[in-house]
């Protein structure tokens, strides 16, 4: 079953790799009107600029949702199901009362179904679950760059 | 006040983006002959002028503090649209001090008269990178032996060293929304200066963002718990977010930067409370919540835009719009008086705040009235 981690060929952000972990300390000298320190500024630009280039000549990002694929309703709509039952370490997808469990991508979501994606799992994109079970995630954003 | 031409340096780009301006190319519309970043002018001020709007630039911060006093001690809540669940804690947020960094006016000038407020991005201000250390290191080169009215990143380092934070990782939020870069190399710069203030950090994405239900901390990918986070997420879109009852609700427990009750000066009715209570001040333009009243022209602003958008101009010879989708929330109506032309470009002095102290200037030119994400940004010098 196809496996919705992310495809390693595609632009990791660059904050996202551990940016932060690689900058060094400041100086002893600290910083002075005359000596200011660029710190990892370039590191960080530079890796910007290539995941901006990168971004425009790669595939969206697009989410999957574990659905149970006896659910298909006249609409096209599925039910979603836990994550874990799409996992390939539950043993694989064929298990539950009445059918088979698979990743569903670029779906969208509402009122427990998901609907307009597609079971192909698309070649060229960043995949990511929704996951999350005691943690829930993806309460902010989603709403486009904020500086002023 | 002069704008002055110069030559650009040889690799001028490569030294800009190595310094940190990674979206000069990214965040500027394509079509535009122009760069962002433009060193083939800069502005000349006396030190006179700086000192002078030093002063306005703190002046008119100790009126905005006030102007949250009395917006809170008269209920005005309702006149910036924010919600009444949130209204307790914004204004706890301002009863226990909640810490903040900086803030950017946008102020009219021209080099005669008195510098005017057209707002105040105490939220989310970008252009820092640019401020701070590209225009500083431009002069460095250029004019070596030059100043410049920049103590932006010192200040930064020393505001960062001052705060009261809560032991553990400070957690730096960008947004996987920002395509052009300029969000992540302002919350990098950011987290940079909190490192050299001998803080730990740590950067997250606002998505990625985890609420623990059990023990009601918000975490970050490694589930570690997030006490101090810095954003450029306006706190009107995450009080508006799944997480923001939660992220209200929590303030008391974790440091925001920007902190909530900020909510109260990065929307432009504070134009209009300040004009109540200042009528008249020199660095004020006549602002309110009700209609233009009697003013002759008058720019119509939407509370909460960003970037210029959905504004209207009315003058007697007619009216002049930008798009956008903003002003459900409702509008000012400020006097207009159109930008100081130098040489067919308009300049709007981006002057920094960091604590409570004045700490720079960054300049931004448009060719038309508003100043959008069409405009350049202009280095600036101080001569003798």
């Amino acid at each position: 079953m196809a496996d919705p981690k992310p495809d390693p060929v595609l632009p990791i952000h660059p904050l996202s790799q551990g940016a932060a972990a690689q900058r060094g300390k400041p100086p002893d000298e600290g910083w002075s009107s005359s000596a200011i320190v660029l710190g990892t500024m370039g590191l960080l630009s530079t890796l910007v600029i290539g995941f901006c280039a990168a971004q425009g000549t790669s595939a969206d990002q697009v989410t999957a949702d574990c659905v149970d694929l006896g659910s298909r309703q006249p609409d096209g709509s599925y039910q979603v199901v836990d994550d874990d039952r799409c996992d390939d370490d539950h043993g694989g997808s064929y298990h539950g009362s009445h059918g088979a469990y698979g990743w569903y991508y670029g779906g969208s979501r509402a009122a427990g179904r998901v609907l307009r994606g597609t079971t192909v799992r698309p070649s060229d994109a960043h995949i990511s679950a929704r996951s999350g079970t005691v943690i829930q995630r993806g309460g902010f954003g989603g709403r486009g760059s904020g500086g002023s | 006040m002069r704008r002055e031409e110069s030559t650009p340096r040889d690799g001028w780009e490569e030294i800009i983006e190595s310094q940190g301006l990674a979206y000069h190319r990214s965040a500027h519309p394509v079509h535009l002959t122009r760069p962002y970043w433009d060193e083939s002018v800069h502005y000349t001020f006396t030190m006179r002028e700086v000192l002078d709007l030093e002063s306005q630039v703190e002046e008119l911060h100790g009126m905005c503090l006030e102007a949250v006093r009395h917006v809170i001690a008269h209920d005005r809540y309702a006149d910036f649209a924010i919600p009444a669940w949130a209204v307790p804690e914004v204004e706890a947020s301002w009863r226990r001090g909640d810490p903040h960094v900086y803030g950017r006016f946008d102020l009219r000038y021209d080099g005669t008269g008195p510098a005017k407020l057209l707002e105040y991005n105490a939220d989310t201000p970008t252009s820092l990178v640019e401020s701070s250390l590209v225009q500083w290191f431009w002069l460095k080169d250029v004019h070596p032996g030059g100043d410049q009215w920049n103590s932006l990143h010192e200040r930064l380092v020393d505001r960062w060293k001052e705060l009261p934070l809560q032991s553990g990782p400070a957690h730096f939020a960008w947004t996987n929304m920002d395509e052009t870069g300029e969000e992540v190399m302002t919350l990098g710069y950011l987290q940079e200066t909190a490192e050299q203030a001998g803080l730990t950090t740590v950067a997250v994405a606002m998505e990625d963002i985890g609420w623990d239900s059990r023990s009601l901390r918000f975490v970050d990918m490694e589930q570690r718990v997030i006490r101090t986070l810095c954003k450029l997420y306006p706190w009107e879109w995450a009080v508006a977010d799944p997480f923001g009852p939660q992220a209200v609700r929590q303030q008391i427990s974790m440091t925001w930067i920007e902190p909530l009750w900020k909510m109260l000066l990065s929307n432009k009715a504070l134009l209009a409370v300040l004009w109540e209570m200042y009528p008249g001040h020199p660095n004020l333009l006549p602002a309110y919540l009700d209609g233009p009243r009697d003013l002759p022209a008058h720019i119509v602003k939407p509370l909460l835009g960003r970037e210029g958008a959905s504004m209207s101009i009315v003058t007697p010879g007619g009216t002049e719009r930008t798009e956008g989708g903003y002003g459900a929330e409702g509008y000012v109506y400020q006097e207009f008086h159109a930008l100081p032309d130098f040489g067919g470009w308009r300049p709007v002095l981006g002057a920094w705040v960091v604590g409570d102290e004045a700490a720079g200037l960054g300049i931004r030119e448009t060719s038309g009235l508003i100043t959008d994400d069409s405009s350049s940004f202009v280095p600036h010098r101080i001569i003798p």
